[in-house]
């Protein structure tokens, strides 16, 4: 009873949003599919969105690829040593993202200690932009999200039978050959877990943007919050955030399907 | 006797209690009352202290104060209960003024009601509302960064400021920054193009845009830009505390200028409403608000407070944004400014 009171006002909310989107604005009555009609003929509106899509895939896959040796090693240590990387990860998942993401303007910015190292090195004459750029939000989002990461790889990793790689290894199979076909297809669910995790969370990001791309990168939400917040185009901002929804149900579907096919391959096997 | 006059008293005390009870709130309903809609924080404090708690005084109106966010906040707190509006005044600035006045949910402002309208210059008075109080927005930069002494708005073109500009979007207060780049050029808000024109000549020079002065500050602080376009000398000045690098111009021909200022709502307590506006207007709460919250006031005879005084010499021409214009054109100029000069 109590998850079906919270669909019900989740769902509300989100049917709120649509009929939002269906309104006028100017207080007349009637639906219209005006602002859809905006929406989906808006050159700009697409660009944004492939835009949010292609830098939240960079970051998808840099975020796997620091990831997955930390969650993997994980699976390799106990005891103190893992409570005390387990308590770090917890500490960077709970602390505050806009002051992580001021971390990253301390660590990269122009001003920031990566710049005052290289320019003290002599490594470069002036400082290098990472930041207000693709590259920079990229990185905003990646130390955003890389827990999220982690934490959904981690399990999958923890829970693969050590013995199916000491067999491997038996069998005569070099560490790398142990990883790619061993490890790496059991690890699948939580690679599919982390990205989509992490993909969705990138894609829909405003703060990221917003104070990392300094006007520069406009992604998706920060469009949206210019519509609906700035322009006082309520409805017009409905019909985008619903155009959104629909399109990362989508994806979601895909992903979902992705699972679906791993599932039906036998991927439950190797499991502790 | 005793134990007769104890139970009797027992009986009654009870229902007396409650018939008290609903009087002293009848009586409290039959105060009369207004409800002012500002934004919160050292804003409400300073309109405590400069006009509220003295009216509520002099008047015996109890004031109730509620906060929003910002003027969008308030104009879809409005827009909520336009069937049943419950707020009496709302701080706003010009352009959601004039949006709320189209939408009706504000009423037409009449100066005739307001005997100290008659202290304010003609400009800071439209359809939608009295100004409050006025501001102007001058350059911020780091002296020991920038190679020369910025003294013209054009200045922001030259070369040498490569990348080190902090540029307002056009989200940014309602587009000030794009309209004064128009002026500038020779245009104005029914002629924009040359404020397009100059802002794109502005993006080799433009470090990072910003939609909020914090953000600008920061980056100022942080030593990521060096120069802090259409600042307020409030925030200068507080830039400026533990930072003598920064330095405030109030650069030539003219400053941007504008005001925030009171609206009155379309509701049943437009009277007081008047009257309380009238209040804020005079002298002595003028110059209150004023020296706490370091803007100029609205009404001629208040002075400029002192610490604003060397920032606002006599001389300073104001230019002033026509809101009525600015309301109709404000989303194409955001939605060009994000797709032609920003995020091309």
């Amino acid at each position: 009873m109590p998850t079906l009171i919270i669909l019900l006002v989740f769902f509300l909310f989100l049917a709120g949003m649509v009929a939002t989107s269906l309104s006028t604005g100017t207080g007349e009555p009637g639906l219209t599919l005006t602002n859809y009609d905006r929406i989906l003929s808006s050159g700009f509106f697409y660009s944004r969105l492939v835009l949010s899509a292609k830098l939240a895939i960079f970051s998808t896959l840099i975020s796997l690829l620091l990831g997955y040796p930390v969650a993997l090693h994980m699976t390799r240590i106990s005891g103190a040593t893992l409570k005390i990387v387990f308590l770090l990860l917890t500490v960077l998942f709970f602390s505050d993202y806009v002051m992580r993401m001021y971390a990253v303007i301390l660590a990269f910015g122009n001003n920031g200690f990566i710049n005052q190292a290289l320019l003290g090195i002599g490594a470069v004459a002036s400082p290098v932009h990472f930041l207000y750029s693709q590259t920079g939000v990229v990185i905003g989002l990646v130390a955003g999200n890389l827990a999220f990461m982690i934490f959904a790889l981690y399990p999958t990793l923890s829970r693969i039978n050590p013995d199916y790689v000491a067999a491997a290894s038996l069998l005569g199979a070099s560490p790398l050959r142990q990883f790619l076909m061993v490890t790496l297809p059991l690890s699948a669910p939580g690679i599919l877990a982390g990205c989509s995790l992490v993909f969705l969370m990138s894609l829909n990001s405003y703060i990221t943007p917003a104070l990392l791309g300094a006007g520069f990168v406009q992604m998706i939400a920060t469009l949206i919050f210019d519509q609906a917040i700035s322009t006082w185009r309520l409805p017009l901002a409905s019909a985008s955030a619903t155009v959104l929804l629909v399109m990362t149900l989508i994806m979601l579907a895909g992903l979902g399907s992705l699972a679906r096919l791993y599932r039906s391959r036998g991927g439950r096997r190797g499991k502790r | 006797m005793e134990n007769g006059a104890i139970r009797w008293t027992g009986k009654w005390a009870l229902p007396l209690l409650a018939l008290g009870a609903v009087l002293s709130s009848s009586r409290a309903e039959a105060e009369e009352k207004l409800v002012f809609m500002s934004w919160g924080g050292t804003w409400a404090t300073y309109a405590q202290k400069a006009f509220v708690e003295p009216f509520e005084k002099e008047t015996g109106i109890k004031v109730e104060v509620r906060a929003h966010q910002n003027t969008m906040d308030g104009l879809a707190k409005l827009q909520a209960v336009r069937d049943n509006l419950d707020v009496d005044v709302w701080a706003t600035s010009p352009v959601p003024a004039a949006v709320a006045l189209s939408q009706g949910v504000v009423a037409k402002f009449d100066p005739s009601k307001v005997a100290n309208a008659a202290n304010l210059p003609k400009e800071l008075i439209t359809p939608a509302c009295i100004a409050w109080y006025r501001f102007f927005f001058g350059i911020v930069y780091n002296d020991q960064k920038v190679p020369f002494p910025i003294t013209q708005w054009k200045d922001l073109l030259d070369p040498r400021l490569k990348g080190e500009i902090a540029v307002p979007n056009a989200s940014n207060g309602e587009g000030k920054f794009l309209l004064q780049l128009a002026w500038l050029s020779g245009g104005s808000e029914n002629n924009i193009e040359p404020g397009f024109e100059m802002a794109k000549r502005l993006r080799p020079n433009a470090g990072i845009y910003y939609n909020s002065y914090t953000e600008r500050d920061k980056a100022l602080a942080a030593g990521e830009v060096s120069v802090g376009g259409m600042s307020l000398v409030g925030e200068y000045l507080d830039l400026a505390k533990g930072n003598p690098q920064f330095k405030f111009v109030a650069a030539k021909p003219f400053v941007p200028a504008d005001f925030d200022c009171f609206s009155i709502v379309n509701g049943k307590n437009q009277a007081n409403a008047y009257k309380f506006v009238n209040f804020a207007l005079s002298k002595a709460a003028q110059e209150s608000f004023a020296s706490q919250a370091l803007v100029l006031p609205a009404a001629k005879e208040a002075a400029v407070p002192a610490a604003l005084a060397p920032y606002a010499p006599a001389d300073l021409v104001y230019h002033y944004p026509d809101s009525a214009i600015v309301k109709d054109k404000l989303q194409n100029w955001i939605d060009r400014w994000n797709q032609e000069v920003q995020a091309p």
